[in-house]
């Protein structure tokens, strides 16, 4: 008598294989930009986005509006005066920036329109979901101007550059970013530098040859050579600087200007 | 119905992890809490679904990120190891999902490193890997009991 094995499903893996394949396919391969889906999804999560930021910053915000209420009215005094104050002087820096430019056109100076630009101000709604790339997301997008590679920054400094452009947002990798690099100058002695991005809110200064004067303290901000970013925008300051006897260039560890931690609002320049 | 909970649900979560999560990080690491949901969504279905479950979610991660585009491969992954570890499993499925969020946050990070490693793309030290790690996975694990009845009730849909 011939034994029947008893009958039994089999698993089928095909599938499985298939996507792990596909996976597979999608992360090392030139597809990577997925084509033009990213920007599509980045105009669909938008308003989700949006939308969860605004309901999160009312919950967070409002126990410290309702504390800080009592000490409003004085700080609006004192922002009065202040912007009074500051619109006086503005009056007698738009005479000095026409004086300047006159000057320079007289002297034939090429870079007349360099700190010409609009500072587009921006709401930061959200960051990359991936740990290991500082990127945030804006919600000002190429409808309100922004394009690829504009710089951000804020009062206290250099904040990045945009990386990704879609309708209503724009993705901006910070300057800490490990894969930043930035022109960059020593303010007082006016040697160049690549500032790169370190991991946890560390930047490092590359490329400043050992022979040069370079003191800790000194302020580090961008340089006229880059070709991305507008000149003397504030990068940080020198927190470390160390070079070996052999060495062709300084180790150079920067404090950041800005507290990248802390962001909420910044503005695009366009 | 089921496919429609799991997009809206992936779709929520990401959101969360994107903007909420990104503000209330545990000394600059944020939770993955795709990560978790894909652990604990193939504990409870097939090979097959999870796959396409853990696919979706990683896919849709990719796209909101920028810089190397891993997580597809690393949740198919991660959901691959886990439906074959479950088939020599037999107990509470909350205990064991607590498990696997502990064993593989530490794996996937670790994965991760690796492959900008290979790819050149970045260096860490290992102060920065062994305590991105432990506050990732520890992070991980109090998002759990969270999501667990959550996505055990869109796999039960």
């Amino acid at each position: 008598m011939i034994g029947r094995r008893p009958y039994r499903k089999r698993k089928s893996y095909t599938l499985t294989i298939v996507i792990v394949l596909l996976a597979l396919f999608i992360s090392i391969s030139a597809v990577r930009d997925f084509f033009a889906v990213r920007p599509v999804f980045a105009a669909i999560t938008y308003p989700f986005q949006f939308v969860v930021v605004s309901v999160w910053k009312g919950v967070t915000g409002t126990p410290g509006a309702i504390m800080d209420l009592h000490s409003l009215s004085r700080r609006n005094a004192e922002l009065t005066d202040e912007v009074n104050l500051l619109s006086t002087k503005m009056l007698s820096m738009e005479e000095l920036i026409k004086e300047n430019e006159r000057l320079k056109k007289s002297l034939s100076f090429r870079n007349i329109s360099q700190y010409r630009y609009r500072l587009l101000p921006a709401q930061i709604i959200g960051k990359s979901p991936v740990p290991w790339f500082t990127i945030l997301i804006s919600n000002k997008g190429s409808r309100a101007g922004v394009k690829l590679d504009d710089a951000v920054m804020v009062k206290e400094g250099l904040v990045g550059r945009v990386v990704e452009v879609s309708p209503f947002s724009s993705k901006i990798m910070l300057i800490t970013d490990v894969e930043s690099s930035v022109a960059a100058a020593d303010k007082r002695s006016r040697d160049f530098g690549v500032v790169v991005g370190a991991h946890r809110n560390r930047l490092v200064m590359r490329y400043v040859s050992a022979g040069k004067d370079i003191k800790i303290g000194d302020e580090i901000a961008t340089a006229y050579i880059s070709t991305v970013f507008p000149q003397g925008i504030p990068i940080g300051h020198i927190l470390r600087a160390s070079k070996g006897e052999h060495d062709l260039f300084y180790h150079i560890d920067v404090k950041p200007a800005v507290d990248f931690s802390k962001l909420e609002e910044v503005f695009i320049v366009l | 119905m089921t496919f429609l909970l799991a997009s809206i649900y992936i779709l929520v979560v990401l959101m969360f992890q994107a903007v909420i999560f990104a503000r209330l990080n545990l000394f600059g690491v944020v939770p993955d809490l795709i990560l978790v949901s894909v652990i604990i969504y193939s504990v409870f279905n097939s090979q097959q679904r999870s796959a396409i479950f853990s696919a979706g979610a990683g896919l849709l991660q990719d796209l909101l990120s920028f810089g190397v585009y891993f997580n597809t491969i690393v949740k198919v992954l991660v959901s691959l190891v886990v439906n074959l570890l479950k088939e020599n499993f037999m107990g509470n499925e909350f205990v064991f999902s607590v498990v696997l969020v502990v064993v593989f946050t530490p794996l996937s990070r670790l994965f991760e490193i690796g492959i900008l490693y290979f790819f050149g793309r970045a260096r860490f030290d290992c102060y920065f890997i062994i305590t991105n790690a432990i506050l990732a996975t520890v992070y991980n694990m109090l998002f759990v009991p969270v999501l667990f009845p959550i996505v055990k009730r869109i796999s039960h849909a």
